[in-house]
C-alpha cells in the first residue's frame, strides 16, 4: 500500500474542482507466491486502450516519431513491437471489432457484446482475489473518454472469464466519481432506527443472493456467476451505505458536469461528432485524473481505461501543442474536405500509406500517446511511492494497447499484426527501459505476463501450447 | 420444493412443438454436424461456395446442392471421404483459396463427418447461427430488462416508477441485435443502487395494507404475518416462496417488531426486500436434471409465457393455472396463450421487438449534416420511429396480415412532418372553430373575391386586384406573378378581439414557388407599409419570419421570430405562429415546434385601420409567389396538440398513388441506416443481415476499402458497380450491394428524388439474389423489389428467427435449427402473422423445455 507520510487529504485536492475526502484503505496480501514476493505491495492490473492504432511502420521510428510522448517514461515502460493478434480475426466481423476485442484478451469477439475470453486484468484479479475484492473496494473500474459505441468491445476493455463485460462503463467524470467516491443516493439516513431497519432489509436481500450462489443453488455455472456478481455489488453497496468510516470520509464535492456528448448522442448514426482538442482533453484529464486518484486511494486495483474508442469517429479541431511547441493544427473536416463519417480522423487511418507523409495520422497518434502518457504520469507521482520504493506506475501491471497495426481495412492479417503494446514493470516482473521487437503472438505475450503475475490460467484454447516470451521477463 | 407434474410430455405432444422429433432429439451425428462441421463450412467455405457464387458449381449452403456432383465427381460421397471432391481439395490445401488452410483438427473433423455418412442436421447452413460460438447461446439467468422491470413493478404493485427509473437505472447494451440478450444483462453498482432506491420509492407509493389484503387468503394482521408474507411473496416472486426466502422475510418482520414497528411498517420493509430479491429481479429457473424430459416447471412456464408474450409478469389467472398444474395441460396452455396474445400488452411487447430489431432508438441520436439536410429535425426523427411502429401495428395487429407484408404493404402511418418530408398528399384540417376571426379556404374556384368562412356575421372578405396574375385550382389559389390581395375593409373587428384576448394565432397552409424570394416577401400582412404593421408573416429566403407589433416593440414588429434557414421548399407546409399572454412567440412547421421567442408588451397599440393583405405589402414592393391552401386567424393560442391535429395528425396514408413508398425499407427509419451519403454498402449489409439472415466475410487482402463519396458523374450505384466489376470485391459485394439498388432514389434521410445532389441520374432497377436461391430475380422498381422480398420465404424465416431470439433473450445457435424450422412451419400454417408466430414460439419446445444441466 502507499506511504502515508504526506498528508493525503492535501494531496488529493487540487485536481480540477475536486476535493476528495480520504477513503478507507484496505491492506491486502497477495495470495500467490509471486504476490508474496512483492511484499506488501498490492497486485494491480490495468488495461489502457487508445483507438485506431499506430501503423507498424510508424512504430519503427521509435521515440523519434509518434512514440515521442512516451520517451519521458521510457525507463518505466517497455514498448513491445511486432505483437500479433491475427487469431483475433473473426471472418465477417469488422476489423475494428476484432482488433479491439483482441486487445488484452487475445481472443476474437463472441457475439457483439462479448469477448471470446477474459481480459488479462481480470485473470490477475481472479487469481489474486478468488473470493472477490474486499467490499470497500471497487471490484473493477471501467472508464473512458470515447464516443463511438455501436459495439461494446469498441470501448470496454475488461472482460470476465465468460467474455461478458466486467463492469459498467463510466463514461462521464461524474459517474466515475460517484462509482468510486460517491454516496449511496437515498440512503443517507440520519435516524439510527431507520438505519437498523434498512440494514435488516439489505441483510435479507443478501441472504437470498447468497443462497443462489451457495451449495443448494439450482443454477448452472454461468447463472451462478451472474448472481454472484450481484451479491458482490450488494456487499460493496452495504459497506458504502452503512460503514461509519465510509460515511464520515465521503465528501459531496463532485466534478463538474461533462460538456461533451454522451450516450447515444455521442455516436449519431456512426457519422461522427465535431469536437475541439481543448474540449476533448479537458474531459479526458478529469476522467484520467479521477481514475488515477482511485488507484492512489487504493479504491481500485483492476480495470481499464480508454482514450477514444476503436474506430472512433471525431472531427477534431484545434492547435496541437507538445511541450509548449505547436506541432499541428487539427481540422479534420476541412483537411478532408468532407463532412459526416468521411470528414472524421478515422479516415486518415484508412488512407495510410507507407510512401506518404501521413501528417494527420501522425499528429492524431502522437496526441493520443501524449494523453496516455498524461495518465501514466499521474501514477508515477513520487508522492505515492510505495514501501518498496517504487511508484504506483512501476508496481502495477499496466498494459497499453490499441486495435490495429494497420488501419486500412484491406488485410485482416496485416491489420492485426504489429499491434502497439507497452507494459510497465509490474513490481520488477517485466523488463522496462526501451523498445523490444518481441515478434510474438499477443496470446503468448499475455500468457507470459500472466505467468509472471502468478496466474495459472492461460488465455486461449486449453490445448494450445503456450510459448513463453522470455524477452519481456526480468 | 417444486412440485412435479407427471402429466406432461406425451399429453402435450399432439398439439405442441416438435412432437415426435423433439422426443427423439438430435442424433449424435446431427450434433456433430451442428457443433463441428457447420461452423467450419460456414466460416471457411461459404464465402465462395454459397448459392450466389457457387464457385466450381459447389454450393454448400443447401444440403441438396452440396450432395450433388460437379465436373470432377461428387463433392461429397457419404461414407467415402477419399472419393469426395470436397475432401480432396481441403486435404491438399487447395481450398480455401487465398485463405489460411484448415487446421489439422478441422480436417480430421471433416473427414470423420464424410466417412460417417455426411449427416446434416437440417437442409441448409445458417451461417449466422453456425459461425457463432455455441457458448453464446448458453442459457443464462435472465435479469429483468429495464422495460420488464418497469412493467413488472407496475403490474405487481400498481406503481409507475418509470420517471425515477429513467434517471437511475443504467442503460442496457445492445448485444447481438437486441437489448434483452441475457448474457449482456450484467449487473453493477448502478443497478444495485437503483434497485434499492427504487424499491424504497415504490413502497412509499403503495397502499401496503390493501396490497397485503389483495394477496393474502384471509385476514391481514400481526397474528397471520407468515401467511401475509407468503401471499405477498407468491405474487412478487411469481411463485410460492421457498423456505429460505420466507425465513429471510420473517427476520425482517422480527427486526421491525423489535423496533416497535407497526404492521404497515413491517409490510413496507418486507416488500422493499422482495423488490430487490433475486426472485423478483431475475427470472430464475431450476434447470431440469440430466435424463429428464426437460419440461420446465409450471410456475417457471408461467413466467416464460408472460414475459415472452407480454414482457411482464404472469397475471393472477396464469399463476392460478400454474398452481393447479392446469397450465401443463394442452388445452389450458393453448387457452392461456391465446388469452395473452389477445391482450394489448402483447401489442406493446411486439412494438418493443420491432424497436429493438430495427434499432429505432438510434433515430433520436442521428445528426445528419445540416448543410445537406436542413429539414432534419428531432420531430422528423421521432416521426420516422412512429411511422415504423404505427405501420407495424397496422399490418400485424389491425389488419392481421402476414409479417412479410411489412415489406410491401402500400400504407403507412405518418406525422405531419414526415408526410411533408415524403410529400404525401395532405389536406388542411380544422379541428376547432373556437376563436376563429377569419378563415380563408380558397375554395371559390373563380372570381376575384375570397370569402371569409369563419362564420362571423361581419365577414372580412378579400379582393384580388388582378385576376390575370392568379390561378384557381381545386381548393387553392396560386399567385403566379406579382399582385396583391386585400381585405375589402379594415380588420378592425379582428384587431379589437386581439386587443381583448392578447392572444394570437396565425395559421397558413402554403407552398412557396421560390425558396429564394425575400423582402421578406409577404404571405400574410396586416400593415400599412414596409415599416408599419400589426403583424406580418413573410418569407426571407430560406426562412419564414413573423413580425408582431407590441407596446414594447416598434411599429415595425422587428426583430421578428425566424424559423431556421433553408426550410422553405416548394412543398406544401403548414405554418403556425402563436403568441400567448405570457409573451411567448412560437413557430410551428407541419405540427412541430421549430422556433420560440419572447415577445414583450401587448397588442394595445395595434392599429385598427389596417387592411389584411396576402401576397404583397401595401406598397406593392414585397411580392410573394406561391399557393395558398388555407389561412386562418384566431384570437386564442392553439395548443400544440390542436396544431398537430390541424397539420394532419398522425394518420394512416394509403400509398396506392405513391409508387415509391410502401414497406419498411422505404421508410426513413431504415433508409437513414446508409448515413448522409446513403451508402449502398451499409444499406445492403443491413438487408443481408437483418432481413435475409445471411452474412459475408471480411474484405480480402490488398483492397482499398476507403469509402468514396458520390460526385458528379459517379452515383452511389456507379461506385457499387465499380466494386462489383472488381474481382477482389465482387465476391462479397455482389451478395449485398445489389440489395440496395432498389433504394438508390432515397437520399440519406429517406427523401425521394430521381437525381442526387451532384446531378447524377438515380435508378431503382436491379436484381435480387436471395441467399439459397440460384437464380437472381430481376426488378424494375423499388416497389417490385419490395414485392420480391415480401414473397420470399427467406424473409419470412428471418422474422421467425428474429422473434425467437428476442423472445428467448439469447442468440440462436445451430442446435436450435430443428425447433426454429418447426415453429416457422406452424406459424406459416396459421397465416404467418405475428399472432401465429408468437403463438408457435410460446408453444414450442424452446419455451416449454430447458436444456438439462448437471448440478455444478
Amino acid at each position: 500500500m502507499t506511504t502515508r507520510h504526506i498528508p493525503r487529504r492535501t494531496l488529493l485536492k487540487g485536481l480540477g474542482t475536486l476535493a476528495i475526502g480520504l477513503p478507507f484503505l484496505e491492506e491486502m496480501q497477495a495470495a500467490t507466491p509471486a504476490g508474496q514476493a512483492a511484499a506488501a505491495v498490492p497486485v494491480r492490473a490495468f488495461n489502457v486502450f487508445f483507438g485506431l492504432g499506430i501503423p507498424t511502420p510508424l512504430q519503427e521510428e521509435g521515440f523519434d516519431g509518434v512514440l515521442e510522448p512516451l520517451k519521458e517514461l521510457s525507463d518505466k515502460l517497455m514498448i513491445l513491437r511486432h505483437v500479433d493478434h491475427v487469431r483475433g480475426d473473426r471472418p465477417g466481423d469488422n476489423a475494428h471489432y476484432d482488433g479491439s476485442t483482441a486487445a488484452f484478451t487475445a481472443e476474437p469477439p463472441n457475439g457483439t457484446a462479448r469477448s471470446g475470453g477474459p481480459s488479462i486484468d481480470q485473470v490477475v484479479r481472479a487469481t489474486h482475489y478468488p473470493k472477490g475484492m474486499p467490499p470497500d473496494m471497487v471490484s473493477t473500474l471501467v472508464a473512458g473518454t470515447f464516443f463511438r459505441r455501436d459495439r461494446v468491445s469498441r470501448y470496454t476493455k475488461s472482460f470476465n472469464a465468460d467474455g461478458t463485460v466486467a463492469a459498467t462503463m463510466m463514461e462521464q467524470p461524474r459517474e466515475l466519481f460517484d462509482r468510486v467516491f460517491g454516496t449511496m443516493p437515498g440512503l443517507d439516513i440520519g435516524d439510527p432506527r431507520q438505519q437498523r431497519l434498512k440494514r435488516s432489509v439489505l441483510d435479507s436481500v443478501m441472504d437470498q443472493y447468497q443462497f443462489y450462489t451457495g451449495p443448494r443453488s439450482p443454477l448452472g455455472t454461468a447463472s451462478r456467476g451472474r448472481v454472484n456478481e450481484h451479491l458482490e455489488r450488494i456487499r460493496e453497496f452495504e459497506k458504502r451505505a452503512f460503514s461509519p468510516e465510509a460515511r464520515r470520509y465521503r465528501t459531496p464535492d463532485q466534478p463538474p458536469d461533462s460538456k461533451l456528448p454522451h450516450g447515444g448522442s455521442a455516436d449519431p448514426g456512426g457519422e461522427g461528432i465535431d469536437i475541439t482538442l481543448a474540449g476533448l482533453t479537458e474531459e479526458w484529464h478529469l476522467m484520467a485524473g479521477l481514475y488515477a486518484l482511485a488507484i492512489q486511494c487504493d479504491r481500485v486495483r483492476f480495470g481499464s481505461l480508454n482514450f477514444l474508442a476503436a474506430g472512433e469517429r471525431i472531427r477534431l479541431k484545434g492547435d496541437y501543442l507538445f511541450n509548449g511547441e505547436k506541432r499541428f493544427h487539427f481540422d479534420d473536416a476541412a483537411q478532408r474536405k468532407s463532412s459526416g463519417a468521411n470528414g472524421c480522423s478515422h479516415e486518415w487511418w484508412h488512407n495510410f500509406s507507407e510512401d506518404a507523409r501521413n501528417e494527420q495520422l501522425r499528429a492524431h497518434a502522437h496526441m493520443k500517446l501524449r494523453e496516455v502518457a498524461w495518465f501514466l504520469k499521474q501514477l508515477d507521482d513520487p508522492a505515492f511511492t510505495e514501501p518498496n520504493g517504487r511508484t504506483l506506475l512501476e508496481n502495477s501491471m499496466i498494459t497499453i494497447s490499441t486495435e490495429s497495426g494497420d488501419g486500412r481495412h484491406n488485410d485482416p492479417k496485416r491489420e492485426l499484426s504489429g499491434i502497439f503494446h507497452a507494459i510497465t514493470g509490474a513490481n520488477g516482473r517485466f523488463k522496462t527501459g526501451g523498445i523490444l521487437d518481441v515478434k510474438a503472438e499477443g496470446i503468448d505475450v499475455y500468457n507470459t505476463m500472466l505467468g509472471a503475475m502468478g496466474c495459472p490460467k492461460k488465455l486461449g484454447p486449453a490445448q494450445r501450447e503456450s510459448r513463453t516470451v522470455g524477452s519481456i521477463l526480468v | 420444493m417444486l412440485r412435479s407434474y407427471p402429466l406432461i410430455g406425451a399429453a402435450i405432444a399432439p398439439w405442441t412443438a416438435t412432437a415426435a422429433a423433439a422426443e427423439a432429439g438430435p442424433s449424435a451425428a446431427e450434433r456433430f454436424f451442428d457443433e463441428r462441421i457447420a461452423p467450419i463450412l460456414s466460416r471457411h467455405c461459404l464465402e465462395c461456395h454459397d448459392t450466389a457464387l457457387s464457385k466450381g458449381d459447389l454450393d454448400l449452403s443447401l444440403k441438396i446442392h452440396a450432395m450433388a456432383a460437379g465436373e470432377d465427381g461428387p463433392f461429397i460421397v457419404p461414407g467415402d471421404a477419399e472419393n469426395s471432391v470436397l475432401w480432396k481439395e481441403i486435404e491438399s490445401d487447395n481450398m480455401p483459396e487465398d485463405r489460411p488452410a484448415l487446421s489439422a483438427e478441422q480436417k480430421a473433423d471433416l473427414k470423420k463427418w464424410i466417412n460417417e455418412g455426411a449427416i446434416w442436421s437440417s437442409d441448409e447452413l445458417d451461417p449466422m447461427a453456425h459461425t457463432r460460438d455455441p457458448r453464446a447461446a448458453r442459457n443464462w439467468v435472465q435479469r429483468l430488462t429495464n422495460q420488464e422491470y418497469l412493467r413488472t413493478v407496475k403490474a405487481a404493485t400498481g406503481v409507475d416508477i418509470s420517471r425515477e427509473a429513467a434517471a437511475t437505472l443504467p442503460a442496457e447494451l445492445r448485444a447481438d441485435g437486441f437489448s434483452n440478450t441475457a448474457y449482456s444483462l450484467t449487473i453493477d453498482m448502478g443497478h444495485v443502487t437503483a434497485y434499492a432506491s427504487l424499491a424504497a420509492r415504490i413502497v412509499k407509493q403503495m397502499d401496503l395494507m390493501a396490497f397485503a389484503r389483495a394477496h393474502t387468503a384471509g385476514e391481514v394482521n400481526d397474528a397471520r404475518l407468515d401467511h401475509v408474507i407468503a401471499g405477498m411473496g407468491r405474487w412478487l416472486a411469481r411463485r410460492p416462496l421457498k423456505s429460505h426466502e420466507l425465513a429471510a422475510y420473517q427476520k425482517i418482520a422480527a427486526s421491525v417488531k423489535a423496533e416497535n414497528g407497526t404492521l404497515p411498517e413491517i409490510l413496507g420493509h418486507v416488500v422493499e426486500a422482495m423488490l430487490q430479491s433475486p426472485a423478483f429481479l431475475y427470472r430464475i429457473e431450476t434447470p431440469p436434471a440430466p435424463g429428464s424430459d426437460g419440461r420446465v416447471a409450471p410456475y417457471e412456464l408461467a413466467s416464460r409465457l408472460s414475459y415472452a408474450i407480454q414482457g411482464g409478469p404472469p397475471d393472477a389467472g396464469l399463476l392460478l393455472a400454474a398452481e393447479t398444474g392446469a397450465l401443463l395441460e394442452p388445452d389450458t396452455l393453448k387457452a392461456q396463450v391465446a388469452r395473452m396474445v389477445d391482450d394489448p400488452r402483447c401489442i406493446s411487447r411486439s412494438m418493443e421487438f420491432v424497436a429493438q430489431w430495427l434499432n429505432l432508438g438510434r433515430l433520436a441520436n442521428l445528426r445528419p449534416n445540416p448543410e445537406k439536410f436542413p429539414l432534419w429535425t428531432a420531430g422528423l426523427a421521432e416521426g420516422m420511429k412512429e411511422e415504423t411502429l404505427g405501420f407495424f401495428e397496422e399490418i400485424a395487429w389491425k389488419r392481421q396480415l402476414p409479417l412479410t407484408r411489412l415489406f410491401n404493404a402500400r400504407v403507412t402511418v405518418a406525422t405531419p412532418r414526415l408526410a411533408a418530408h415524403y410529400q404525401l398528399p395532405r389536406h388542411p384540417a380544422l379541428t376547432k372553430r373556437d376563436g376563429l376571426l377569419a378563415l380563408y379556404e380558397f375554395d371559390e374556384g373563380e372570381g376575384t373575391i375570397i370569402r371569409d368562412r369563419s362564420g362571423h356575421e361581419d365577414p372580412l372578405d378579400l379582393e384580388i386586384s388582378d385576376p390575370s396574375k392568379i390561378r384557381w385550382e381545386s381548393g387553392t389559389l396560386t399567385l403566379r406573378e406579382k399582385t396583391s390581395i386585400r381585405s375589402a375593409k379594415p380588420f378592425s373587428r379582428a384587431v379589437a378581439a386581439w386587443k381583448k384576448s392578447q392572444e394570437l394565432t396565425l395559421e397558413a397552409w402554403v407552398e412557396s414557388a421560390d425558396p429564394k424570394q425575400s423582402g421578406p416577401a409577404r404571405l400574410v400582412t396586416l400593415s400599412s407599409g414596409s415599416g408599419e404593421r400589426n403583424l406580418t408573416l413573410g418569407q426571407d429566403g430560406g426562412r419564414y419570419e413573423m413580425r408582431v407589433r407590441t407596446s414594447e416593440i416598434g411599429n415595425n414588429g422587428s426583430p421578428g421570430l425566424q424559423t431556421p434557414d433553408r426550410i422553405v421548399t416548394p412543398r406544401l407546409n403548414h405554418l403556425v405562429y402563436t403568441r400567448n399572454r405570457e409573451r411567448e412567440g412560437r413557430f410551428y412547421l407541419d405540427g412541430e415546434l421549430i422556433a420560440t421567442t419572447s415577445v414583450a408588451g401587448n397588442f394595445n397599440n395595434w392599429n385598427d385601420g389596417f387592411h389584411l393583405l396576402l401576397g404583397n405589402e401595401t406598397t406593392g414592393d414585397r411580392p410573394w409567389r406561391g399557393t395558398y391552401h388555407r389561412v386562418a386567424l384566431y384570437d386564442r393560442v392553439l395548443p400544440p396538440d390542436e396544431i398537430f391535429a390541424n397539420a394532419g395528425g398522425r394518420r394512416l396514408y394509403d400509398l396506392a398513388d405513391v409508387p415509391e413508398r410502401g414497406g419498411l425499407l422505404t421508410q426513413g427509419s431504415l433508409l437513414t441506416i446508409g448515413g448522409d451519403e446513403a451508402s449502398m454498402v451499409t444499406r445492403g449489409l443491413f438487408v443481408l443481415h437483418d432481413v435475409l439472415h445471411s452474412a459475408v466475410g471480411s474484405p480480402p487482402p490488398g483492397v482499398d476499402t476507403t469509402p468514396e463519396p458520390p460526385k458528379p458523374g459517379l452515383s452511389q450505384r456507379g461506385m457499387a458497380i465499380k466494386r462489383l466489376e472488381t474481382k477482389s470485391c465482387a465476391g462479397c459485394h455482389s451478395k449485398f450491394e445489389p440489395l440496395a439498388f432498389g433504394l438508390e432514389k432515397f437520399d440519406g434521410i429517406g427523401g425521394y428524388s430521381s437525381k442526387d445532389r451532384h446531378g447524377n441520374d438515380l435508378r431503382e432497377d436491379g436484381t435480387l439474389q436471395l441467399p439459397g436461391q440460384r437464380d437472381p430475380l430481376p426488378f424494375k422498381t423499388s416497389s417490385e423489389l419490395m414485392d420480391l422480398l415480401a414473397n420470399s420465404d427467406r424473409v419470412s424465416r428471418n422474422f421467425t428467427r428474429k422473434l425467437i431470439q428476442f423472445t428467448l433473450g439469447r442468440p440462436l445457435s445451430g442446435s436450435d435449427a430443428r425447433a426454429i424450422h418447426d415453429i416457422h412451419r406452424r406459424a406459416m400454417e396459421s397465416g404467418g402473422t405475428y399472432r401465429s408466430l408468437i403463438t408457435a414460439i410460446a408453444t414450442s419446445d424452446l419455451l416449454l423445455t430447458s436444456e438439462p444441466v448437471a448440478a455444478p
